[in-house]
């Protein structure tokens, strides 16, 4: 195609193909556009993908309705939903629904048993001075008041109606699937230093979250429990287009015995933030130093950039509200 | 016209207050089978093996709908505007975007609907892709399209909307600055609340009756019918109350396949889409890539536009021409500049096609074009007001394609804003009219640009 | 299993983990809660069970064993409007209306259970909604009204302010 003198110095030919230039300007004093590719590495916006040859349809398509049989057990006590739930090999567990559905809905799990738990009496909140312990199946609803950083975290998940039906225990054992992270309540846990007592194959074990969040197949959370901290404090990032999600958030809890700091969105689960604690007299680096802690990466919500670049400052912002409220 | 100028509620208002409004989804008929899609897990290969027996033959399922029971695969949804047919209603031998149909399942229930689809034996060979519009012009870029990789078909086979007005040399000659802008909206999915959806009843007639979310019934209805190929009284489509639309309820998504699957199992079949292909196979509002170089004077005036735009138009052509066509004619937006260079291709991606999305192809050229003029004035020094109230379309001052503006309302929308913003404007601008330009505001380079009739 | 729906008993056929949202819809032939995500995200499928909001895509119907469930049609209808739905009409806050039954049930829970007529509480009461039409303006304004007002006039509407809603700012949420 013939080309002008003005078009040949905004068009580049190569062969007979012209391509149209990405410098703009001809003439004077040209200044470029927005740098599209800068020197720093920009997130990638393809952030859901999948292999080739993953049948899309098989995984994620499916919305069935739950239109499949299944044995649905509902025991009236704490004991017949421990006996029900046996080693947990066989059976699937529905506290409020909110996580469990949804995979139900889209076919991601295909239950044969499943074990409801809204009348095993585990829903409690027991509080003996600073002492507490929580039943699994509490709602969120019922622990957004408590002390920060659990009732700021509780406050912060989706929304009310949501809140009315999550449970403590539910969000404990979040899943971690690959589009975003969840089970928030794990930060303000780690950070509290609560302890988890389940029950599954052999006995009853008490342990830390840490630890049961480690090696928490085939265990049924009975209840968690904690004390209010001296000063606690939380901070998420809120960014509109993620609002039923936290993408990343940081929580705090002072006692006598020093602080300690734990993050969510920042792995596949709630991790604690040791590198920060140690250097927790100097909000700033303490920031810089939790980098060492995490393993972030892309998702739904925010890329790993992203996150590097913000983890930071919410775990100076939440050392330095401690400090104030010391 | 005792409507007019009234405060009226809506007259489905207290219909959506009480639920009774009806929607595609509660509609309800005896013997209605529910429809599953098989969709490309990839974002470009080639099908090498395609077996729907296992699928077919499976209990409760009454119909497996592929390429071969369309009878006109590909049917060009503007081929009246010129636009020929590119994209097949399902996948034949390739598929050029994640979440491509390929296959359609009617079944009792969704679970054994799904359960066929993941029954369906498919294997696919990747092939390069291509996402940077920009890198679609490399000689060595994937081919992604049977056309090539931008859209060839523009009146008198031209590849590229085209538009020249003026001299824009001597217009780049006589500028005092030249300011250049790149700009790059990103898609936009509509979400609606409710999602693609239809009902299909065959009619013992021979008829089919599709309740239809389409935001457009009478066109949704030539495209089903010439898919079908039917003459268009064999279809009757029930359209009414769409939730949620906003543009991307138009490229008739639903109502063919659903058609065709009833008409196969000679059942009615509903085909619901879940959020997920919502998000992922539904059609967006297509990203843009444009760059603005205009010629400037020191004294307010815009010479002279350069301007290059590449559109997305994701896998296949669609509406996206048209689009583009929309979009040139408004590349001066409020504004009137005499000495234009304007290039626009239409390229092909392998993301999901693009279409129309409130303001279809201008709701980008408006965005790049503000920025620009605020851009502009930065650099030199002019009050942003001042600059576009200059530069504003007035009666007789032509558009991008020559059409005389008889009665803008530039000027006026500029004063609405400068009030709204509580800005105070010199007396000179505050005093500015739509009329004909004449005095200061008729400077020497657009003397003779002008249209004095006609349009 | 049974429960209680809009003041009648009815007995459920479907399996016990069907969702309560398709039990009511296909079982039930109760329409109003919609299905827009199935994942809880976009709140058009909330009732009230037991006087609560609550996503019917995440509820398997055995959950409601025994159970109130609400739905608009249960709040009132046409020819008795409650002051909630009366101030939607009346302040043009349905356009599509596939949003509306659902945010109609959480606006009622929420003023019941004595929300104020702030506009930011209001938005925090209903985050849980999308609507992709009005621009929630005036959905804000509508319930704000019925908070104080039960009678709205139905052959007009009243003008929206082009008020921006105005919330605390931010990048970061914080609690303490």
């Amino acid at each position: 195609m013939p080309l002008s003198g003005l078009v040949a110095a905004s068009l580049h030919c190569i062969g007979s193909v012209c391509r149209p230039s990405l410098e703009t300007g001809t003439r004077g004093a040209a200044r470029t556009g927005l740098p599209i590719a800068s020197s720093e590495k920009m997130p990638n916006g393809r952030l859901l993908t999948l292999a080739a040859g993953d049948r899309l349809t098989g995984d994620r398509y499916c919305q069935i309705g739950g239109s499949m049989s299944v044995d649905v057990l509902i025991p009236e006590s704490t004991d017949a939903a421990v006996e029900a739930y046996g080693d947990g090999s066989d059976i699937t567990v529905i506290a409020g629904g909110t996580i469990v559905m949804q995979l139900v809905n889209y076919g991601w799990i295909r239950p044969s048993r499943a074990m409801l738990l809204n009348k095993a009496g585990l829903s409690y909140v027991n509080q003996d001075g600073s002492s507490y312990t929580v039943g699994a199946m509490t709602p969120l609803s019922d622990l957004i008041d408590l002390f920060s950083p659990l009732g700021p975290c509780a406050r912060n998940v989706a929304d009310h109606e949501v809140q009315y039906q999550a449970t403590i225990g539910g969000n404990l054992c979040a899943p971690t699937p690959p589009e975003h992270p969840s089970g928030d309540l794990q930060g303000p846990l780690i950070a509290l230093g609560a302890t988890v007592r389940s029950a599954g194959a052999g006995a009853e074990r008490t342990e830390s979250v840490e630890d049961f969040l480690a090696n928490k197949d085939g265990r049924l959370v009975l209840d968690i429990s904690f004390t209010a901290p001296d000063a606690g404090a939380f901070a998420a990032l809120d960014r509109p287009h993620t609002r039923h999600f936290t993408a990343l958030a940081v929580s705090g809890a002072k006692t006598a015995d020093g602080m300690r700091l734990a993050a969510t969105g920042a792995g596949p689960t709630g991790v604690r933030l040791s590198s920060a604690e140690a250097a927790a007299g100097n909000p700033a680096a303490a920031g810089v130093a939790a980098l060492q802690d995490v393993n972030l990466r892309d998702d739904a919500l925010a890329s790993a950039w992203y996150r590097e670049r913000t983890l930071p400052s919410l775990v100076a912002r939440v050392l330095t509200e401690i400090e104030e409220a010391s | 016209m005792k409507a007019v100028g009234a405060r009226l509620p809506r007259y489905d208002g207290v219909g959506h207050v009480t639920g009774q409004t009806q929607y595609v989804d509660d509609v309800r008929v005896p013997g209605m089978l529910w429809a599953k899609a098989l969709r490309s897990p990839v974002d470009h290969a080639a099908i090498t093996r395609f077996d729907t027996t296992k699928a077919e033959a499976m209990h409760g399922v009454h119909a497996v709908v592929t390429w071969r029971d369309v009878p006109l695969l590909e049917f060009g949804h503007l081929s009246a505007l010129g636009i020929p047919a590119d994209e097949p209603l399902l996948a034949k031998d390739e598929v050029r975007y994640k979440g491509q149909p390929i296959a359609l399942v009617a079944a009792d229930d969704l679970a054994t609907a799904q359960a066929a689809v993941e029954a369906i034996e498919i294997e696919y060979e990747n092939r390069p892709t291509l996402f940077d519009v920009r890198k679609a012009f490399d000689a060595d870029a994937p081919k992604i399209h049977s056309w090539g990789n931008w859209y060839p078909h523009f009146e008198g086979e031209m590849d590229r909307r085209q538009i020249r007005k003026g001299n824009i040399d001597e217009a780049f000659d006589n500028a005092d600055k030249i300011i250049s802008g790149v700009y790059r909206p990103a898609a936009i999915e509509h979400v609606p609340i409710e999602t693609q959806i239809a009902l299909a009843v065959p009619e013992p007639d021979g008829r089919i009756t599709i309740y239809s979310c389409t935001q457009a019934l009478y066109f949704s209805l030539g495209v089903v019918a010439a898919h079908l190929e039917v003459p268009m009284n064999k279809i009757k489509i029930v359209g009414g109350t769409v939730g949620g639309g906003f543009g991307g309820k138009v490229d008739t998504a639903a109502d063919t396949l659903a058609a065709i699957a009833a008409m196969k199992a000679a059942r009615p079949v509903k085909w619901r889409w879940t959020r997920e292909e919502e998000f992922l196979a539904s059609s967006t509002r297509a990203p843009w890539h444009m760059e603005i170089i205009d010629a400037v004077t020191n004294d307010g005036w815009i010479l002279g536009r350069k301007m290059l735009t590449l559109h997305d138009s994701g896998a296949y052509a669609r509406f996206s021409p048209y689009g583009l066509t929309k979009h040139s004619f408004h590349h001066t937006g409020a504004y009137t500049i005499p000495n234009l260079h304007f290039d626009g291709y239409v390229v092909f991606t392998n993301r999901t096609p693009t279409t129309a999305m409130r303001g279809f192809g201008v709701t980008s050229i408006s965005f790049a074009v503000e920025t620009h003029m605020n851009r502009v004035a930065d650099e030199m020094g002019f009050d942003p007001y001042e600059f576009r109230l200059k530069n504003a379309n007035r009666i007789n001052d032509t558009s991008p394609n020559r059409i005389r503006y008889t009665d803008p309302s530039s000027v006026d929308v500029i004063h609405a804003i400068a009030d709204a913003a509580g800005e105070e404007l010199a007396p000179a601008y505050a005093a500015a009219t739509r009329d004909p330009r004449e005095g200061d505001m008729l400077p020497e380079h657009l003397v003779g640009q002008l249209k004095t009739e006609g349009h | 299993m049974k429960f209680d729906l809009n003041g009648e008993t009815v007995e459920v056929q479907s399996p016990p983990l069907t969702t309560l949202l398709t039990v009511l819809r296909e079982e039930m032939g109760v329409t109003s809660p919609k299905v827009g995500c199935d994942q809880g995200g976009c709140g058009a499928c909330t009732v009230l069970v037991d006087g609560k909001p609550q996503r019917t895509c995440l509820t398997p119907v055995a959950a409601v064993d025994g159970a109130s469930v609400t739905t608009i049609e249960g709040l009132g209808d046409s020819e008795h409007l409650t002051a909630v739905q009366q101030s939607f009409v009346h302040h043009y806050a349905a356009q599509c209306g596939f949003c509306t039954p659902a945010m109609i049930i959480s606006a009622t829970a929420y003023i019941d259970a004595g929300g104020s007529s702030d506009h930011v509480e209001i938005q925090e009461a209903l985050k849980g909604h999308a609507c992709r039409c009005t621009g929630y303006q005036k959905i804000v304004n509508a319930v704000a009204a019925a908070v104080t007002q039960s009678d709205f006039d139905l052959t007009t509407t009243t003008p929206t302010p082009n008020t921006v809603i105005k919330t605390a700012n931010p990048a970061v949420k914080t609690g303490g």
